[in-house]
């Protein structure tokens, strides 16, 4: 454990080196928070409220939203895909594998110290000028209890998502696209930007048959006490049971893409 | 007692056909079409305890396929492979505890960070004990001079330094068997002394198996007792080097430049040698080094007239092989 936890050491160590990273994410982080805030104050300033498939939505929980989801974007963004690919086009996962430690551990491990860098250089500065500029709703202690687990298990799933589609390299080589794909299914279907409310009937069917939302609407109506206590159960169910199935499909592509394995490149 | 065992090993790759130019290319993306290559066919050995194995064979022979099989990274198609009693790809993990690997061509050190923190990982990784650690750290310094990059991150190593690094990193933890495929490619003649020494003393003191891939004659002279040759696959040849040598190896190739114009050669045929090409004043002679060295050669020419240049192609050990591949010696299998 001490090792995987080294891993992490190590990221967090080597991103420090690029300072000028560092500014130019804040900068960039802030400047989106500031333009989803302004869209959402033009669409519901004039009334104040904004009805909705799931009730009246305050202007003040709309950007109580846009700060929360910029935070979770920073918090489980994250290039596994780009690596997995990077890896096994070079044929780099030779060396990975060389080595007695569990590659997807330790992919996950890196993925924390990135994470962690990204909390307190990019995810703080965020929401320190979020609260200050606009003022953020907070959650009794219980559904922050609750919101927690919910944004944990949604980093997990995430995590999962990008090492199947990751490991897709196996077979195809080249997994870029899917890394949009990825990016593009969670704007539609997480409520990144625009929350679930706002969609009509048939798009939250769908998305209700979806890992996605999981990830970013399901914490943050917890996080804006939207659902009552049984729908947190409900929702953690969810989330405990699509970790399982990602999980078990995950173990499944793994162990035949090991099979299929050619080291690139000698 | 063999610590290595491989039985009738067999690796396929299946590879998308592909025909030339724009047409084929387009054809390609929808045909399925797939040819199948073995990358290695049907091979045994067997290697016990404190042996230094030379793994020798032509580019594209299957020589890195073996070895990344017997390290765990790919599965078999077919055949056994077993390292102390373990069957790597199943036991991948704890296999690696008993292994060191090196791949001249790839660095196992992260990119970013000095090797000294990379070392320290692999101790975490290795659950070294601290003594046996700086006991280790302190002989590479002393053998291969680490000592004096151990704080550069490796991506500012030069070629050499990040592969006496990488060796180091390989060794950390004492593994039981050494793995190294193609450790002096690239290398200039001090460091490639330097490793031969290192991995010589390695071997001496800790009684680190090794098996060792390369194109170097010279690594294999200086290191293996016992070569195996392969080629396109297949297994061409399994014992003593001498042997190897002394069948297909005895054969050099003598380049001379002379200023003067000589017609009669029939004395160096007398004194042994097999054949002789000349074009104007540049002398190619074959002799066969068991018969007649190069200098009595040399020194003949010497007699003749004044010799601008000369140049001695020693054994190569693609030659050796490209004979053996020509014509095979089943019997000494």
């Amino acid at each position: 454990m001490i090792c995987y936890l080294q891993f992490a050491k190590n990221v967090f160590q080597s991103k420090l080196a690029y300072r000028m990273n560092v500014f130019l994410s804040i900068l960039h982080r802030i400047a989106t928070l500031f333009v989803e805030v302004s869209i959402w104050s033009a669409i519901i300033s004039q009334t104040g409220e904004i009805s909705t498939e799931m009730g009246m939505i305050s202007l003040k929980e709309m950007v109580s939203y846009a700060i929360l989801s910029t935070g979770i974007s920073i918090i489980i963004s994250s290039n596994t895909i780009l690596e997995f690919e990077d890896k096994i086009r070079t044929g780099q996962i030779a060396m990975d594998l060389i080595k007695p430690m569990k590659f997807k551990l330790y992919l996950f491990f890196e993925n924390l110290g990135n994470n962690l860098f990204r909390i307190i250089f990019e995810l703080i500065p965020v929401v320190i000028v979020g609260i200050l500029c606009f003022g953020i709703d907070t959650p009794s202690r219980e559904y922050a209890f609750f919101f927690l687990i919910a944004l944990i298990n949604g980093m997990i799933i995430y995590f999962i998502l990008t090492c199947i589609l990751g490991q897709l390299s196996f077979w195809l080589l080249t997994v870029w696209h899917l890394d949009k794909l990825l990016n593009d299914m969670l704007k539609i279907f997480s409520g990144r930007f625009i929350p679930l409310w706002f969609f009509p009937k048939i798009f939250i069917i769908i998305s209700a048959f979806l890992p996605f939302r999981l990830i970013y609407f399901s914490p943050m109506s917890i996080y804006l006490e939207k659902v009552s206590k049984i729908e947190i159960g409900n929702i953690l169910i969810q989330q405990i049971g699509w970790i399982l199935i990602l999980f078990i499909l995950d173990t499944i592509l793994w162990k035949k893409g090991i099979n299929k394995l050619v080291v690139q490149g000698g | 007692m063999s610590i290595i065992k491989v039985k009738n090993l067999s690796k396929e790759f299946h590879i998308r056909k592909r025909e030339d130019g724009l047409v084929g290319a387009f054809k390609g993306m929808f045909s399925n079409e797939k040819i199948i290559k073995k990358a290695v066919n049907n091979i045994s050995f067997e290697i016990s305890k404190g042996e230094i194995i030379g793994y020798l064979g032509p580019n594209g022979a299957g020589k890195s396929t073996t070895i990344k099989m017997l390290s765990g990274i790919l599965v078999p198609s077919s055949g056994l492979v077993e390292i102390k009693g373990l069957i790597p790809y199943e036991n991948r993990i704890e296999n690696a505890r008993n292994l060191g690997v090196v791949f001249g061509q790839r660095t196992q050190l992260w990119w970013d960070i000095p090797i000294s923190e990379s070392f320290s990982l692999l101790r975490h990784m290795y659950k070294i004990p601290t003594t046996k650690y700086k006991k280790n750290i302190e002989m590479f310094s002393e053998i291969l001079g680490i000592s004096e990059f151990y704080n550069v991150a490796v991506r500012q190593l030069s070629l050499g330094q990040r592969m006496r690094a990488d060796l180091c990193a390989s060794l950390l933890h004492n593994p039981e068997i050494l793995f190294l495929d193609e450790p002096t490619i690239g290398l200039d003649v001090v460091v490639k002394e330097k490793i031969r020494n290192f991995i010589k003393e390695i071997n001496k003191s800790r009684k680190t198996t090794v098996i060792l891939t390369t194109h170097d004659m010279e690594d294999i002279e200086k290191l293996a007792s016992r070569v195996i040759v392969i080629d396109q696959g297949s297994m061409m040849y399994d014992g003593k080097l001498d042997r190897l040598k002394n069948i297909y190896g005895t054969e050099e190739v003598i380049e001379v430049e002379i200023e003067s114009n000589i017609k009669n050669f029939d004395k160096l045929y007398k004194m042994g040698v097999k054949e002789i090409n000349h074009k104007k004043n540049k002398i190619l002679i074959k002799y066969n080094k068991e018969y007649i060295n190069s200098a009595t050669i040399i020194g003949w020419f010497m007699k003749q007239g004044k010799v601008n240049d000369f140049l001695v192609h020693g054994i190569n050990i693609d030659e050796v092989i490209r004979k053996m591949y020509e014509k095979p010696m089943k019997n000494f299998m």
